[in-house]
């Protein structure tokens, strides 16, 4: 196991991207940066983004448009640290240029009214692939021309696709229906003669990630708040996490875990480290780890650490999302930002930090640190 | 901590599996539990769906097909499993009729290691279009008990209404069981709410063809 990062986390910066009725508040979804990291893209419940700095956490402007929910966003191209895109059930995919803040291009779903779950920038010919609602398009990125429309490969919405890192030509597609498809994107992209494999998680997928030193494994995160590790030469269950929430509570001594966020790798290891929170929005770093099976067709049972980072005292509902800086030169001691359902977005540092609050920033929040962060010592 | 009262659901359970009893049917009712949401906004808030594993299978006659390797297949013809090999898929040849009756003629399929990769070039997509695509089984489980695992798997997935219906049982299973089961679901969904029983509005336990009774 690598280094795992120190505990606890300090909390550096809390703002409010957006306040909503308090019995009702308006959530922030996810969080992206650019290449260069100069800006943070924030996706919220109003649907709109908005741009911070991470350095900073000073807002930068927001991008306005999407007219319903907004289910993903992201800097697609490190080498164009303008362009940011947004998928949204409004049935659009949508590029802006966050200098400003307008609206440069647009994908259409074929079908007006349709919801886009997700979408992903890659394959070999700059393409742009999304998940509707049981169906997967994929455009020419250039042209705008829709290339395929996949539509018997799932039959629930596709919550996930994303190209291979390293294999460029391969999409995969994650759905509600338990599925994850890989298809070779250089091989005809029609109905009929589809090149693809399918592997069966057997519930509501909701997530997946690459990761491994050749990104040989995939992690998958279901609706039923499981995690799983698939290989992709085997095409087969590595390792299953079971009862995934109930193994995270044991290792930490906190109030019981009730929903996992994220998962993290270090680049080019097999090491992997999924985050998970607890209703009153304290969210933990377990390491997650497994020994390969002997028989391919049986899954190893995972294991899940004691927890190596606890991110405490900033939220104050469910955690949604978690960018992290992974050495920033620029600002060596930032860890990350964390977003949530309570319309919060929260910096954390790995030491002493100053805290910045901002004109924005609750007092009382920054005061709570302070008796909270305590690492208490597991019972046993 | 549980707020289903067990006198309050073992009365609803007796009640609607005796009322299905008094209408006999030309098939088994299936009992179901529906669930009406409260403080949850589908626009927003996580997308609850997914499957469970009940402990008593709530549809015995849920017809299983077994695509398995020589091994399989000589354990399927044993215990009454119906079964297709390797030599009968490819002959389908990816026709899409043949595949869409196979799939039609079943309610859930396994495959074997060798069988289950090679799926999509024998027989295309049909499997994946009417959402059965197999599960693995391996050669160090028991097919019985895979076979049964399968059988007592369940769905549930909350669309844009705040309402939705999961089976629990039938009418021919032991109040028990049925018992067993409603608790098991109601406790294991009631965790996936971040507001636990504050999002739960109402739960209802009906048959197929009966009116529904409340228990929470």
């Amino acid at each position: 196991m690598a280094v795992p990062p120190p505990k606890p986390l300090k909390l550096a910066t809390s703002i409010q991207a957006s306040f909503g009725d308090p019995e009702d508040p308006d959530y922030v979804f996810e969080i992206v940066s650019n290449g260069d990291k100069s800006t943070m893209a924030v996706s919220l419940s109003t649907n709109a983004i908005k741009l911070y700095s991470p350095q900073t956490g000073a807002f930068l402007g927001d991008c306005l448009g999407h007219t319903c929910t907004i289910s993903g966003i992201s800097f697609p191209d490190p080498n164009s640290p303008m362009l940011l895109l947004s998928s949204s059930a409004d049935g659009t995919i949508r590029t802006w240029d966050i200098r400003n803040r307008k609206e440069v291009a647009s994908l259409n779903h074929p079908t007006p009214g349709s919801e886009i779950w997700n979408f992903a920038v890659g394959g070999i010919s700059n393409q742009v692939a999304g998940g509707g609602d049981s169906q997967v398009f994929i455009w020419d990125w250039r042209t705008r021309k829709l290339l395929a429309n996949l539509d018997e490969i799932h039959t629930e919405a596709v919550t996930q696709v994303q190209y291979h890192p390293t294999r460029r030509e391969l999409l995969f597609t994650a759905s509600v229906d338990g599925l994850i498809n890989f298809i070779d994107t250089q091989q005809p992209l029609t109905n009929e003669d589809l090149v693809y494999d399918t592997m069966s998680v057997g519930t509501s997928v909701g997530k997946i990630g690459f990761y491994g030193r050749n990104n040989q494994l995939l992690w998958c995160q279901t609706h039923i708040e499981t995690l799983s590790v698939w290989d992709l030469e085997e095409k087969m269950q590595a390792a299953d996490f079971k009862e995934t929430r109930m193994n995270a509570s044991f290792n930490w001594n906190l109030d019981s875990v009730n929903y996992l966020i994220d998962c993290y790798s270090p680049a080019g290891t097999d090491d992997l480290w999924l985050a998970a929170g607890n209703n009153n929005g304290v969210v933990g770093y377990f390491p997650a780890s497994f020994v390969k099976s002997s028989h391919p067709s049986v899954p190893s049972v995972g294991v899940l650490g004691e927890v190596g980072a606890v991110l405490e005292g900033g939220h104050q509902g469910v955690v949604r999302t978690i960018w992290l800086s992974q050495n920033m030169d620029s600002d060596q001691n930032l860890f990350g930002w964390t977003g949530g359902e309570d319309g919060r977005l929260c910096s954390w540092s790995q030491n002493g930090a100053t805290e910045h609050g901002r004109s924005w920033v609750s007092k009382n929040l920054i005061a709570k640190k302070g008796s909270s962060s305590k690492m208490r010592h597991s019972p046993y | 901590m549980s707020k289903l009262q067990s006198d309050v659901l073992r009365e609803a359970i007796t009640q609607v599996v005796t009322e299905a009893k008094e209408k006999n049917r030309k098939f088994t009712e299936t009992v179901e539990l529906q669930i009406g949401l409260k403080n949850y906004d589908p626009q927003k808030d996580k997308r609850f769906s997914g499957s469970v594993k009940l402990p008593h299978v709530p549809r015995p006659k849920m017809k299983v097909c077994m695509l398995g390797d020589a091994q399989h297949v000589e354990e399927a013809e044993k215990m009454g499993l119906d079964y297709m090999d390797i030599e009968s898929l490819k002959k389908m040849n990816k026709n899409k009729k043949l595949v869409k009756k196979l799939a039609k003629k079943y309610h859930a399929f396994l495959a074997s290691e060798a069988v289950i990769k090679q799926i999509p070039r024998l027989l295309g997509p049909g499997l994946n279009k009417a959402g059965k695509f197999p599960a693995l089984v391996s050669h160090q489980e028991s097919l019985e008990a895979k076979v049964n695992e399968t059988k007592a798997m369940v769905k549930f997935q909350l669309k844009k209404v705040l309402c939705m219906g999961v089976a629990v049982g039938n009418c021919e299973m032991e109040e028990k069981q049925i018992f067993q089961n409603t608790q098991l679901s109601v406790n294991f969904l009631v965790s996936l709410l971040k507001k636990n029983w504050q999002n739960v509005r109402v739960l209802y336990l009906k048959t197929s063809m009966g009116k529904p009774v409340r228990i929470y």
